[in-house]
């Protein structure tokens, strides 16, 4: 008997952890999601699926919906972008390189509150840096229409470090004859781009993706810091939407059904992806 | 040796040697000169791009050594003319941010300790070990990558309020003590072993707990150190849960404590980002010691294309 | 008409050590030249100096009377087979054949028409819809020769083109090569370290040794004129037969004694051999060098007559290898594996003592000090 439980007893601080802080939390989440809860958190009234219709028919969440899908496309675009551009840069060997190599993956060490605070002071109108350099007289931060893309770009910076990394073991991976003889073969440096890197790049560009859409999904710290959701509701993604809605106006239950639909949309899109990736990418 | 070989078996081309030499000097001239252009060019646009990622860690840097009457310009002000410290000690001096780094050192490192042990006794089980449910439970593991802090920071908010832990080292390390990803990037790695070292270890009357800590953890030390850099740095980072079960100065870590800063008036922008640069500086530095290791680790096994 | 010459190329590293030293070379028309010799002896990086992937140190190389030491590449006019194929693995066998002309921007009705063609030579037709990564070792090696000679480049390059192949696979193919340039016509440079590839194939072979070239002629003339003792002992299986000696002269004949001239084991040179020897050797040690075919027993020396000159070679066979029509007994002389060609119905067994002879006409005498063969005539003949 002894013997047969000892292989579990390696798994019971992990199972431990999941099961209180994961397994647990996720089923009560679904559980509050069908309940009016008080102030305390507490499951008071069932209404079930009452919140969700409540959200999915106010324009407050569809609105976090929006902002969330626009914030999702520009910070995967652009931080993919940053990675892929940054990578293919330091691809051959020059002077210097372990320098770039570290500077370009160095984003993915810093905090998302630090970061945001130094884009605080770089958007600021009067004294930060872009203004100045730009020579423009933008109010960054409180204008309804750049907010959004603020915060997207400096999640996009954020995120593109690890991006980097990913796409420097990518192309690391590509053989190097293929190039040689793609040089004899009379390719010059961009069609050699395009027919050979970024095809062969394609499973790890893929792989990046999904886990690109699923880390935007979830950035919190540098809206929390720079826009509060604001102005007028521009930047209200759903994450922060549930930090609001839970710890400011105690609305648990709504809370977490936002956290459930949340939940449920990352794991279609990664359902899909899936899907597409056997179909797509064959070799 | 040398084998006295007779050039004029050779064809010649009617072309005096002069001639030739001028020749081979042009198009080597011109093939140096290309050459030359690329690597400029590309180290020009590494610059460029450069510059770019780093530009707001520069111009942190810049700013926290700037006099606070030097921003408030409406020149270009890219570096400060008058150096100066103070921004430093100011920050130390308006907030507890010794406290708070400590803090943040106390949590990310019990955080990375644990789950390099939680990781690994789990990744041991799951590739060395036979028993009922191993593929489902594994199944699970890999599930829950899937499900998003957000889904349960609510309810686990709830709980450890119910427990009364709020405000402790504790609340803020224990539900950090283990990862999907750290038992996958091990079980990768443990994986490439043939089972015969486990058997053989027994054999040789190798208890399961010392194999794991004399043999594959020595084995995998560079899965370790990634593990490790990357832990450490993502615990360091982490905001929103130290936001929410964070109360006192005693307790916080550094990136809720900054955020006490950024509050202050427009006037102490300096100082706030005097305080940014000391609190990234820790996470960079392990990153830049750390950065061959996480490279090695992480990709080596996990990435395939 | 496509010609290369290569004129004192050089490539010398950054450690002032030369990978390659002044090596001369003519490339002509339809000719199957082989660089061949051991791993580390500079074959490939001359072929890749050729390419245009590896830079010249020093040195020319024309092409087709043009200094063509900084073309960039795929402005030299040849396609290049590697050793692991190169194959594009996103891209199906067709678009792997039909790249070189896609980039050139050729007509798409073109190149359809020619990737067609090829694959029908190389009987690949089949596979046109296939991922690199579908296909046998075989297969691969196959796509690689169609998407290099789709181009009709004037030169094609091979860098070990069969080492990756199982032994069958690569006897195959080796045959296919040969017929290949044959019925194209091509000019093709081949680097292997194989002497049956070298041997089968070339119409010249160019033997290199620690990046310096040993000898450049025909198979059959390197193989019955090798410069120096290298090359005779690299090309042929089994090896060529040496053994120590010193020429001295007796009786007014130039005799090579075996272990000093107490033993008795001697043999006596005649005709041209010996006049030569007498000039170049007198009194020298050297070495005697006899391919395995050319060692007789003594009914076949008999009946061809020059049983006399061989003196006292009595070996213990050590072994006995069956190679189809031919038997190879194999015997130590000098601490050194000889071996002698009988025919396959030949008796002798492991164990027995047997007298060899030496066929005077084609024994060669290789100076011990610089290793050079005495009687090579220089390549101009």
């Amino acid at each position: 008997m002894e013997k047969k439980a000892f292989p579990y007893c390696y798994l019971i601080p992990s199972f431990l952890v999941f099961c209180v802080f994961l397994f647990y939390p996720f089923f009560k989440t679904v559980y509050l999601s069908l309940y009016k809860t008080n102030n305390m958190g507490e499951a008071k009234i069932f209404v079930g699926l009452g919140n969700y219709i409540d959200l999915l028919t106010s324009s407050s969440f569809q609105n976090s919906l929006r902002v969330t899908i626009i914030f999702v496309v520009i910070v995967v675009f652009t931080s993919m972008f940053l990675g892929l551009v940054t990578a293919v840069l330091c691809n051959k060997n020059f002077p210097a390189i372990r320098f770039f190599s570290t500077a370009y993956a160095m984003p993915m060490a810093i905090a998302s509150s630090s970061a945001a605070m130094i884009f605080n002071i770089m958007l600021n109108p009067s004294v930060g840096i872009v203004n100045k350099l730009l020579g423009l007289d933008i109010n960054w931060l409180n204008d309804k229409s750049t907010a959004l893309f603020c915060v997207a770009f400096l999640t996009a910076w954020l995120n593109s470090g690890i991006n980097f990394l990913y796409f420097s073991a990518g192309l690391g991976n590509i053989d190097e004859t293929i190039y040689e003889r793609a040089s004899i073969d009379g390719a010059s440096s961009v069609q050699q781009f395009f027919f050979l890197t970024l095809p062969n790049l394609s499973p790890i560009l893929f792989y990046t993706l999904v886990v690109n859409i699923i880390q935007a999904f979830q950035s919190f710290g540098q809206i929390k810091i720079l826009t509060e959701g604001g102005p007028t509701e521009s930047t209200n993604v759903i994450v922060y939407s549930i930090y609001r809605d839970a710890f400011f106006n105690y609305k648990f239950g709504d809370a977490a059904a936002q956290s459930i639909i949340l939940f449920i949309i990352i794991m279609i899109i990664t359902l899909i992806m899936f899907k597409i990736e056997k179909k797509g990418v064959k070799y | 040796m040398t084998l006295k070989k007779d050039n004029s078996m050779i064809k010649s081309y009617d072309i005096s040697k002069e001639k030739l030499e001028n020749l081979k000097r042009q198009k080597s001239a011109i093939q140096l000169r290309k050459r030359r252009i690329r690597t400029g060019l590309r180290l020009l646009l590494n610059i460029l791009v450069v510059l770019i990622i780093l530009l707001p860690l520069l111009y942190a840097v810049s700013i926290a050594f700037m006099p606070t009457g030097e921003l408030f310009t409406t020149e270009l002000n890219l570096f400060p003319k008058n150096p100066t410290f103070s921004n430093f000690t100011d920050a130390l001096n308006n907030i507890p941010l010794v406290r708070f780094i400590l803090n943040s050192f106390l949590v990310a490192g019990c955080i990375t300790i644990g789950q390099i042990i939680t990781c690994s006794l789990a990744a041991f089980a799951f590739s060395f070990l036979n028993f009922k449910a191993k593929n489902v439970l594994f199944m699970i593991v890999m599930a829950t990558m899937m499900i998003p802090g957000e889904a349960t920071i609510i309810s686990n908010y709830l709980t450890v309020a119910k427990m009364g832990i709020l405000d402790t080292y504790a609340v803020l390390i224990m539900p950090s003590l283990t990862s999907a990803m750290g038992i996958f990037l091990f079980r990768q790695f443990y994986m490439t072993f043939p089972k015969s070292l486990y058997e053989s270890a027994k054999l040789d009357g190798c208890t399961n707990l010392r194999f794991i800590v004399s043999i594959l953890m020595p084995l995998t030390k560079s899965a370790i150190g990634a593990m490790g850099v990357y832990t450490f740095i993502n615990a360091w980072n982490m905001y929103m849960w130290p936001l929410l079960v964070t109360g006192s100065d005693k307790m916080r870590t550094v990136q809720v404590g900054l955020s006490m800063l950024n509050s202050l008036d427009s006037q102490s922008i300096p100082l706030t980002i005097a305080g940014v640069v000391m609190v990234i500086l820790p996470s960079i530095l392990i990153f830049i010691l750390g950065q061959k290791q996480l490279i090695k680790g992480m990709f080596s096994g996990a990435v395939k294309g | 008409m496509a010609e290369i010459v290569l004129k004192n190329i050089c490539k010398k590293y950054d450690n002032e050590l030369y990978a390659v030293k002044d090596v001369n070379l003519e490339i002509e028309e339809k000719d199957f030249v082989i660089l061949v010799g051991p791993s580390g002896c500079g074959k490939s990086t001359t072929l890749r100096m050729v390419a245009g992937l590896e830079e010249i140190s020093s040195g020319e190389l024309w092409i087709d009377g043009e200094l063509s030491n900084y073309s960039e590449p795929k402005d030299r006019g040849m396609s290049m087979v590697f050793q692991n194929y190169a194959l594009y693995p996103n891209m199906t066998v067709y678009g792997n054949i039909a790249f070189s002309l896609k980039v050139r921007k050729v007509p798409k009705n073109e190149i359809d028409k020619r990737v067609h063609e090829v694959a029908k030579v190389l009987e690949i037709e089949h596979l046109l819809d296939r991922r690199p990564n579908e296909l046998s070792g075989g297969q691969k090696q196959r796509v690689a020769i169609g998407s290099a000679i789709i181009r009709e480049p004037k030169v094609l390059l091979m860098d070990e083109p069969l080492s990756n192949l199982d032994a069958k696979l690569r006897s195959q193919m080796r045959v296919e090569l040969a017929k290949l340039h044959h019925d194209l016509g091509a000019t093709i440079l081949y680097v292997t370290h194989d002497q049956t590839e070298a041997m089968t194939l070339g119409t010249k072979i160019v033997v290199m040794k620690l990046g310096i070239v040993q000898q450049i002629a025909p198979p059959k003339e390197i193989y019955d004129n090798p410069a120096n003792l290298f090359v005779a002992g690299f090309l042929g299986s089994p090896s060529m037969n040496f053994i120590n000696a010193e020429v001295h002269m007796g009786n007014d004949d130039v005799i090579l004694y075996f272990n000093r001239m107490t033993t008795g084991k001697k043999f006596i040179l005649r005709d041209e051999k010996a006049d030569i020897a007498a000039k170049k050797a007198l009194n020298k040690s050297v070495v005697l060098g006899v391919r395995p075919e050319d060692v007789y027993t003594y009914d076949k020396a008999k009946k061809l007559g020059f049983e006399r000159n061989t003196v006292g070679m009595e070996v213990v066979i050590e072994s006995r290898e069956m190679h189809g029509a031919h038997t190879f007994l194999y015997y130590t002389v000098d601490g050194k594996q000889n071996s002698i060609c009988v025919s396959h119905d030949d008796k002798t067994k492991v164990g027995d003592k047997i007298n060899i002879y030496f066929d005077p006409d084609k024994i060669h005498i290789f100076d011990s000090q610089t290793e050079q063969n005495i009687f090579y005539k220089g390549e101009n003949n």
